[in-house]
C-alpha cells in the first residue's frame, strides 16, 4: 500500500490532474449553489463527458464535482434558506439566521471551513478504512453479498422516506427493474416485452439521469418565481481568521460531526441530508448552549456542514470495496466505475491501485480548493445564483438529459428509458416514494439476486440451505444490522413517546 | 393522497400479478429472484392499499403538479415531442426546435421581440458548442433526420 500510496503522489500532481480538480471544484460549488441542481444530478451528467477520458481523469474530475456541489449547497441553504442540494438542509437552520442578521459572509465562511476539515476527515478514513476493508471483502461470499444488499435496501427505505412502506415499495420495484433482460443465472430472457434493446436489461446511466434529473427540471418550472431572492453577500475583513480560531476551540464538535458524517455515508443508501441532521441533532444535544441553536448558531453550521462533507468520502468506502453505494451519488460513481472497467472490490486496491489512490488523493485536494474557490469566487457564484433565470436553467438540464443519456451506449432507446423513469420518478416524489431507494433496488439487483440464487446451491451442495444463510459470522452480523435498521423507526417512536411521557 | 395511494397499490399488483405468471415461463433458478420480489412487492402494495382504506378522510388530496399547471403540463408534452421527433427531425434541429420553442413558452416576463430572440439566439449558440463537443470531439454521433 505504501508504495502505491507515494507513486499515487507522485502521479497526482501532474497539471491535468491539477486543473481537472480545479474544474470539478468550481463546477461542483456553480452545481451545489443552484437550488434544483444536485450532485446526483451532476454527476449523472458529467459520466458522458468523461467516457472518452483515463479512468482517472473521469474519476478526479467527478470526485471533485461531488465533493464541492455538497459544498456549494450551503451557498443557497444561507443566503436563500433554500437547501442548494438535499445535504444543506441542516445548513439552513442556522446559516439563514446568520445571514439575515447581517452575517452572511461570517456564515459562508464557517460552513466553507467546517466543510473543508469535515471532507479532510472524511477522506482520512477513506483513505485508511478502504485497504483494510478491501480485504475483507475478500471473506464476502454470495450469502454475504445477499444479507449486505438486503441490509442496505432496508435502510435507505428506512431513512430516505417519511413512509417505511413506501420506502420499502420503492426498493422492491427497483429489484423488479434490475431483473429486466437475460438472467444473471440459467440465462432466460425476462420482462422484455419482446424488446431486443432491453435484453441487457435497463441502462443504468440513464436510468439514473431521469430519476435524478427529470423531477427536478420540472420541479423548477412549477415555481412561481423566475429567478431567487438572495439575502446580500460581502466581503469583511478578519472573519476567516476569526471562524478558524472557533472551530480550532471546539475540536470535539468539528471531529464529532465528520465522525458521524463518515459513518453515516458507510450505512448504504444514508446520503449527506441523514448525515447531517443526525449531526445537527448530536451538536444540539452536546452543546452546553442548545437554546442558541436554530437562531444563528456557527456551531450549528459547523455540525451540518463538516458532517455532510465528511460523508461524501463515506459514501465511497463501502462503493470502492464492496460495490455498494453509500449515496445516491455514489451509486452513479459506480455506473462511471463499470463503464471505465473497473470493477470494486480489492482488485481496486491491487491490480487498479494506482488509479484508486491517485483518485481518493485528489478527493483531498478538492476538499483544500473549496477553502480558495469558495471564499474568493463566493460574490459571483450569489450573482449566478439570483440572475440564472430557471426558465433556461430547466431546459438546458434536460438537453444535457438527452445528450447524456444517449451518448454511452448512442442509442435511442436509452433517451426513452431517460424520460420514461424521469417521469416515474417525479409522479413518484409526489407520493412520497423517493428514486433513492428505487435506484438502489436496481444497482443492487443482480447483487442481491446473484448471492441469493448462489447461496442456496451452494447450501444445497453441503447439505442445508438455512445453515448456508443464517450461520456464517459476517451473515449472522450483517442479518442483526438488517433487523435493527429494519425496527429502528419504531424503537426510535418508543423513545420519543417514553421521553415525551417523562416530560409530561 | 388515499386515492392515489390506492391505484399505485392496484397498479403494483396488477404489475405483480404478471410478473408472477411471466415468471413461470422461466428456468427455476431464473424465476426464483422474480417470484421473491414479486411476493414481497405485492405484499407490500396489499398493505398499503389496506392502509388506504383506515386513513382520515381529512388527509391532504394527492397534488400532482404544485403551484404552475400549465408550464408544468407543456414542458412535458415538449419533452416527450423533444425524445420522440429526434429520430424524425434530426438530434440537433428538434433540440434546436424545441429548446427556442421552451424558451418562448416558459418565459414569464414580457420582453421585447428583440431580447426573446437575443435568447434564443444565445441558446442555440450553448446548445451548437455542446453538440460539437460531442459530435466532433467525442465522436458521438447523434441521430440525423430529414433536418440536421
Amino acid at each position: 500500500m505504501n508504495e502505491l500510496f507515494l507513486t499515487s503522489i507522485g502521479s497526482l500532481f501532474t497539471a491535468t490532474n491539477l486543473l481537472l480538480v480545479l474544474l470539478g471544484v468550481v463546477a461542483g460549488i456553480v452545481v451545489g449553489a443552484l437550488p434544483g441542481l444536485t450532485a446526483t444530478m451532476a454527476i449523472a451528467l458529467l459520466v458522458p463527458f468523461t467516457f472518452t477520458m483515463q479512468p482517472v481523469h473521469g474519476l478526479i474530475l467527478m470526485g471533485a464535482i461531488y465533493v464541492a456541489s455538497i459544498y456549494g449547497g450551503s451557498f443557497s441553504a444561507i443566503l436563500l434558506n433554500t437547501p442548494g442540494t438535499p445535504s444543506a438542509i441542516a445548513t439552513t437552520f442556522d446559516g439563514y439566521p446568520m445571514a439575515k442578521r447581517g452575517q452572511s459572509y461570517q456564515a459562508i465562511v464557517t460552513a466553507t471551513v467546517a466543510s473543508v476539515f469535515g471532507g479532510l476527515i472524511g477522506v482520512f478514513f477513506l483513505l485508511f478504512l478502504s485497504p483494510p476493508l478491501s480485504r475483507l471483502s475478500l471473506r464476502f461470499g454470495p450469502p454475504e453479498f445477499f444479507w449486505l444488499t438486503t441490509f442496505g435496501l432496508t435502510i435507505i427505505a428506512t431513512l430516505s422516506t417519511k413512509s417505511i412502506l413506501k420506502g420499502l415499495i420503492g426498493g422492491a420495484f427497483g429489484l423488479l427493474l434490475s431483473m429486466i433482460g437475460i438472467a444473471p443465472i440459467e440465462g432466460s430472457v425476462r420482462f422484455t416485452f419482446g424488446s431486443i434493446s432491453l435484453q441487457n436489461g435497463i441502462a443504468l446511466i440513464p436510468a439514473l439521469i431521469g430519476f435524478f434529473c427529470i423531477p427536478e427540471v420540472i420541479g423548477m418550472i412549477e415555481r412561481k418565481a423566475e429567478h431567487y431572492t438572495a439575502i446580500p453577500y460581502r466581503r469583511q475583513r478578519r472573519v476567516l481568521w476569526g471562524v478558524l480560531i472557533h472551530i480550532v476551540r471546539k475540536p470535539l464538535l468539528m471531529i464529532r460531526s465528520a465522525v458521524i458524517g463518515t459513518i453515516v455515508g458507510i450505512i448504504p443508501g444514508a446520503g449527506g441530508n441523514i448525515a447531517a441532521m443526525v449531526s445537527y441533532n448530536e451538536a444540539v444535544r452536546a452543546s452546553r448552549n442548545p437554546e442558541q441553536f436554530g437562531k444563528g448558531s456557527m456551531d450549528g453550521v459547523v455540525a451540518a456542514e463538516a458532517s455532510n462533507n465528511a460523508e461524501v468520502s463515506g459514501s465511497l468506502i463501502p462503493l470502492l470495496t464492496l460495490g455498494i453505494p453509500g449515496a445516491p451519488p455514489a451509486a452513479v460513481l459506480l455506473g462511471a466505475l463499470l463503464l471505465h472497467g473497473l470493477r470494486p472490490g480489492r482488485e481496486l486496491f491491487t491490480y487498479h491501485g494506482a488509479v484508486t489512490y491517485t483518485f481518493m488523493l485528489s478527493l483531498v485536494l478538492a476538499n483544500i480548493l473549496i477553502l480558495p474557490v469558495g471564499i474568493f469566487s463566493g460574490r459571483w457564484i450569489s450573482r449566478l445564483v439570483t440572475r440564472l433565470p430557471v426558465t433556461l436553467l430547466a431546459p438546458m438540464v434536460f438537453f444535457l438529459s438527452v445528450i447524456g443519456s444517449y451518448a454511452i451506449n448512442r442509442n435511442m432507446f436509452d433517451v426513452f428509458v431517460m424520460l420514461g423513469f424521469g417521469l416515474i420518478g417525479y409522479v413518484g416524489r409526489r407520493m412520497k416514494i423517493h428514486p433513492g431507494p428505487i435506484v438502489l433496488g436496481l444497482i443492487l439487483g443482480s447483487i442481491c439476486e446473484q448471492g441469493l440464487v448462489q447461496s442456496i446451491l451452494m447450501g444445497r451442495a453441503s447439505g442445508s440451505v438455512l445453515a448456508m444463510f443464517f450461520t456464517r459470522p459476517l451473515s449472522i452480523l450483517l442479518i442483526s444490522l438488517t433487523l435493527l435498521s429494519a425496527a429502528w423507526p419504531f424503537i426510535a417512536g418508543a423513545i420519543r413517546r417514553r421521553q415525551a411521557g417523562r416530560k409530561a | 393522497m388515499k386515492t392515489a395511494d390506492r391505484v399505485a397499490a392496484l397498479l403494483l399488483m396488477g404489475i405483480c400479478v404478471y410478473g408472477w405468471i411471466t415468471s413461470r415461463l422461466f428456468s427455476p433458478l431464473s424465476a426464483l429472484f422474480p417470484q421473491v420480489i414479486v411476493l414481497i412487492l405485492g405484499g407490500l402494495s396489499l398493505l398499503l392499499f389496506i392502509l388506504s382504506l383506515f386513513r382520515s378522510p381529512d388527509e391532504p388530496r394527492f397534488v400532482l403538479v404544485h403551484g404552475r399547471v400549465l408550464p408544468v403540463v407543456l414542458t412535458v408534452a415538449m419533452m416527450v415531442a423533444w425524445v420522440a421527433l429526434i429520430s424524425l427531425l434530426g438530434f440537433l434541429a428538434t433540440s434546436l426546435l424545441i429548446f427556442s420553442l421552451m424558451t418562448v413558452v416558459l418565459e414569464r416576463k414580457q420582453r421585447t421581440g428583440i431580447q426573446i430572440i437575443l435568447r434564443i439566439v444565445a441558446v442555440c449558440a450553448v446548445m451548437v458548442a455542446f453538440y460539437l463537443f460531442f459530435d466532433r470531439l467525442l465522436l458521438v454521433s447523434f441521430p440525423r433526420g430529414l433536418l440536421l
